[in-house]
């Protein structure tokens, strides 16, 4: 078979690892062969290809920005909110819990700026594409397979076949943001300016750099030659970056009457009310989601939470049985099944949920998650002693869990141990200080004598 | 030829200054003033050292605001407003065992007897935990000031120490010499409820209500004497103004809860006791009405665990035994509810509803001879009340006429279609017992549980 066939053939069937070594053949026979050179680096593109969009985590208020003028944002206009949403609890970096995980609502210790404080410089690429630079580099047998010093800029970028293919090779396999920059400034250039795809890969290069105000720039001006829905998402994201959560919500609606019931748009949508604290809006796009597409997950288990922390745990349980049919087995979604079952009284299979997932839960922090909600089990049912014990084996997965702190203060000094209950208030206040019952607790507990009648 | 005489200018010459800033509220100026000033006098001015403490106590420095205070102590000695302003900062800090003896200090060296200390040393010693003292401290200062916070502090010190009554001979007293505050007559109001004189707790909350409408603890208590008066629709009315306000109260949720299963619409009522439970989980009386509830939705299940919650919660009280006991009843376990039964008989005086019941259970499980002797300390009990409740009479002439039958012939059928007519009349009553009970006005926010929903990663 020829040799470029055969390799052509492979990638087609994602069988990259094989078509990378054919091309390599191809190229040592003959060195200057574009064909199978533009194809090697296709393929290595594309064996670690990931969605850049959902990888990177937004730091609110990351953005280095000069032009600020009041300390303070106007009310309804910032995601960084004291949200009068009091019955729904909080992750420990302050935003509100939402039904699904992603990457800004994770609450990894260690990620957010604001709670670790290091001298780590912002970058705004995200940790994951850094990563991938590195670990492709050595995957090579002699050396790099292109050297990226020597390669002439200029002439790839004029040339509308490899131009492209060399820019993701650069941008995503390399990690090599500069050299990708000025490959895709020199491609706009020859290409007069009336490329949209090159203005949109331009974006993504400053955004990398943290150079978000030109990349905003360089998106409206690609949205004015093509709507793209992954141009509005970028767009959205960078205002997302810069904390301007209405003109991120002007962008949604731009691309709504573009591409109206777009999933992806509407999840935005969905994502920002919730941000915003208007959760009964966020729900109302996340039903139009599930209309549009019946198994976004997402969507569903947004809703679920509503339910949940509205009252209303029977809708909640079936929407977390519509994800669990969809073939979804996890530790996280048998403990939202577990509790849901608790609180609409089918105490028999609650137990069973919850023993599913301490039986799928490897993380220690996941684990120490569904012991503190197994407390909750025990306090159903009147049982302080298991409680305590449950929230000690919580706190034993993960000693910074401030809110089980909180709650075992709350147990102890039930049981007349009013120091030892002091004494976890103040661990908890220390752990999250933005956590306000431990405080209150306190204080209640220093102005005891005026409270003895109760 | 005159001689200029060198005079210096006296320090206190821009004390006005220093003061219509402060007034004014040009606080940096202010600042700068006072800077300039105990420059010039080499750190003795005294007004501006005042001063400044003051300021540094309103933007909470209260430490500095101390160094300050003591500064102008050091400066003059003979003031007592100096000592106290010391005394005030120690307790803000929390120190009141020292802050108690400046207080003390300053009473020694104040000319004229001062209410504000008198009161603020019955803080102390209430924060200290020494009731006694404080009593005595404070009702010094109620003599003196007749000031609304000394008698609110007095009315705090007597109910901890369980004198209702004296408690509202105070707040009347209050009442008079400041008859325009809502704290107050809500105070005054809530104290007479508890007492049991619903009359004039209703004045005294209406009158708080009139004057300013959206005081929630007024509303709860008006809606809590409507309710005891049956008069559902009034209560639930002033119950959806205050829970606009205050949508955290437990109390507020357990009594919307107990209107409406009151008007026999227990969905509504399980839900609202749920999202009271929601916010207090450890509440012994929410659970109990839960298990009321359920109980009267023929779900005797549920409302077993929600009573075995209540009774793991608060071992030492009767009713949550009582309706613990009516649950293992209706789940065909007359042995266990007949061992509730009498441990709830154990905790209260004389309760007919125990009776009856325990006797109930005792002729279900056939033990006839127990059940005649348990009949006959009804009897025995109930013979001098004269507001005996009639469904009782009723039911304990019904349980008679069973037992003699039994003894007699030992009739199975008849005797288990009679029980399940029986086990219902028990729990409307215990019904009715549950709710007067629960209205009760519970303040305390403490138990604020945090809740987690784990995200859901897919």
């Amino acid at each position: 078979m020829e040799p470029l066939y055969f390799a052509l053939s492979c990638y087609r069937r994602r069988n990259f690892d094989k078509c990378v070594q054919v091309c390599t053949d191809i190229l040592e026979k003959q060195p200057l062969d574009q064909a199978a050179w533009c194809l090697k680096m296709r393929a290595l593109t594309k064996r670690i290809y990931i969605d850049d969009i959902e990888s990177e985590e937004i730091v609110v208020g990351d953005a280095l920005d000069d032009d600020t003028v009041a300390s303070a944002p106007r009310p309804g206009t910032s995601m960084k909110l004291e949200a009068a949403l009091t019955a729904r609890p909080r992750t420990s970096t302050g935003r509100p819990i939402t039904g699904i995980n992603r990457p800004g609502t994770q609450m990894r210790p260690g990620t957010s700026i604001e709670r670790l404080k290091t001298a780590r410089p912002l970058t705004g690429q995200s940790v994951r594409a850094i990563r991938l630079g590195t670990a492709a580099m050595y995957s090579h047998r002699d050396g790099p397979f292109i050297q990226v010093s020597r390669l002439n800029l200029i002439k790839y970028g004029k040339d509308p076949c490899l131009s492209k293919p060399l820019f993701e090779y650069l941008f995503y396999h390399e990690g090599d943001v500069r050299n990708a920059m000025e490959l895709a400034v020199q491609a706009t250039q020859a290409n007069r300016f009336e490329d949209w795809w090159w203005k949109v890969q331009l974006a993504k290069c400053y955004n990398a750099l943290n150079l978000v105000r030109d990349g905003e720039q360089q998106l409206r001006s690609a949205l004015r030659q093509h709507t793209h829905i992954e141009t509005f998402i970028r767009l959205i994201r960078i205002y997302l970056r810069l904390d301007q959560p209405l003109s991120a919500l002007e962008i949604c609606k731009a691309g709504l009457t573009t591409f109206p019931n777009d999933v992806s748009i509407s999840t935005e949508v969905a994502r920002l009310y919730e941000g915003l604290g208007d959760v009964q809006l966020s729900v109302k796009h996340y039903r139009n989601i599930v209309i549009e597409d019946a198994m976004n997950t997402e969507a569903i288990a947004c809703i679920g939470v509503y339910h949940f922390y509205s009252n209303q745990p029977e809708f909640a349980l079936r929407h977390y049985r519509r994800i669990l049919a969809m073939g979804v087995h996890s530790a996280e979604l048998y403990n939202n099944l577990g509790l849901c079952c608790l609180y609409s009284q089918q105490l028999d299979l609650t137990m069973a949920c919850f023993q599913r997932a301490l039986d799928l839960a490897i993380d220690p922090l996941i684990k120490a998650e569904v012991w503190y909600n197994l407390s909750h089990v025990a306090i159903a049912a009147g049982d302080v002693e298991l409680a305590i014990q449950c929230l000690s084996i919580c706190l034993v997965m993960d000693s910074t869990h401030a809110p089980a702190f909180n709650n075992l203060a709350i147990l102890q000094y039930k049981l007349g141990r009013t120091n030892l209950a002091k004494a976890y208030f103040n661990t908890a206040k220390n752990l999250q200080p933005s956590l306000f019952e431990p405080q209150k607790n306190l204080e209640y507990l220093q102005n005891r004598y005026l409270n003895t009648f109760e | 030829m005159g001689t200029a005489i060198f005079e210096p200018s006296p320090l206190e010459q821009l004390n006005w200054l220093i003061h219509l800033q402060y007034v004014r509220g040009e606080v940096t100026k202010c600042k700068e003033l006072i800077r300039r000033q105990i420059k010039k006098s080499n750190g003795k001015h005294e007004y501006a050292f005042f001063k400044q403490g003051v300021m540094l106590r309103e933007d909470d420095k209260i430490q500095e605001a101390l160094e300050s205070f003591q500064m102008c102590h050091r400066l003059n000695c003979d003031n007592a407003d100096n000592i106290k302003e010391v005394a005030k900062c120690l307790f803000l800090l929390r120190k009141y065992r020292i802050a108690l003896e400046a207080y003390l200090e300053a009473e020694r060296i104040s000319t004229k007897p001062d209410w504000e200390i008198y009161q603020n040393i019955g803080q102390c010693w209430v924060s200290l935990g020494e009731n006694a003292k404080a009593k005595e401290y404070t009702k010094k200062a109620v003599q003196l000031g007749k000031q609304e916070c000394s008698y609110a502090l007095l009315i705090k010190i007597l109910i901890s120490e369980g004198d209702l009554q004296a408690a509202i001979t105070v707040s009347n007293a209050a009442l008079e010499a400041c008859p325009d505050s809502t704290v107050m007559l809500t105070e005054s109001g809530l104290l007479h409820l508890k007492v049991g004189q619903i009359q004039p707790a209703f004045q005294c909350l209406s009158s708080a209500v009139a004057l300013n409408p959206s005081c929630s603890a007024a509303l709860l208590g008006i809606g809590c004497i409507t309710q005891a008066h049956e008069e559902y629709e009034v209560a639930l009315s002033k119950y959806k103004i205050a829970v606009q306000i205050n949508p955290d109260s437990i109390a507020l949720w357990n009594n919307i809860g107990m209107c409406f299963f009151a008007k026999q619409k227990y969905i509504a009522a399980i839900s609202c006791l749920k999202r009271a439970l929601w916010i207090s989980p450890l509440n012994w009386k929410v659970l109990l009405n839960l298990g009321l509830v359920h109980l009267s939705t023929n779900q005797p299940a549920s409302a077993f665990n929600f009573l075995c919650a209540a009774v793991n919660l608060r071992p030492d009280a009767a009713l949550p035994f009582l309706a613990l006991g009516c649950a293992l009843f209706e789940l065909k376990d007359p042995e266990n509810s007949l061992k509730a039964f009498q441990q709830a008989e154990l905790f209260s005086k004389n309760d007919y509803g125990i009776m009856l019941n325990s006797t109930l259970a005792l002729l279900t499980i056939g033990q006839h001879e127990q059940a005649l002797i348990a009949l006959e300390k009804f009897k025995k009990a109930s013979e001098n009340d004269g507001q005996l409740d009639k469904q009782v009479i009723d039911f304990s002439h019904k349980l008679e006429n069973k037992l003699k039958k039994l003894m007699g012939k030992n009739e199975l059928e008849e005797l288990s279609e009679s029980l399940l007519e029986n086990s219902e009349v028990t729990n409307t009553k215990q019904n009715n017992d549950g709710e007067e009970d629960n209205v009760d006005i519970n303040k305390n926010s403490e138990n604020v549980n945090v809740r987690n929903l784990q995200s859901d990663e897919v």
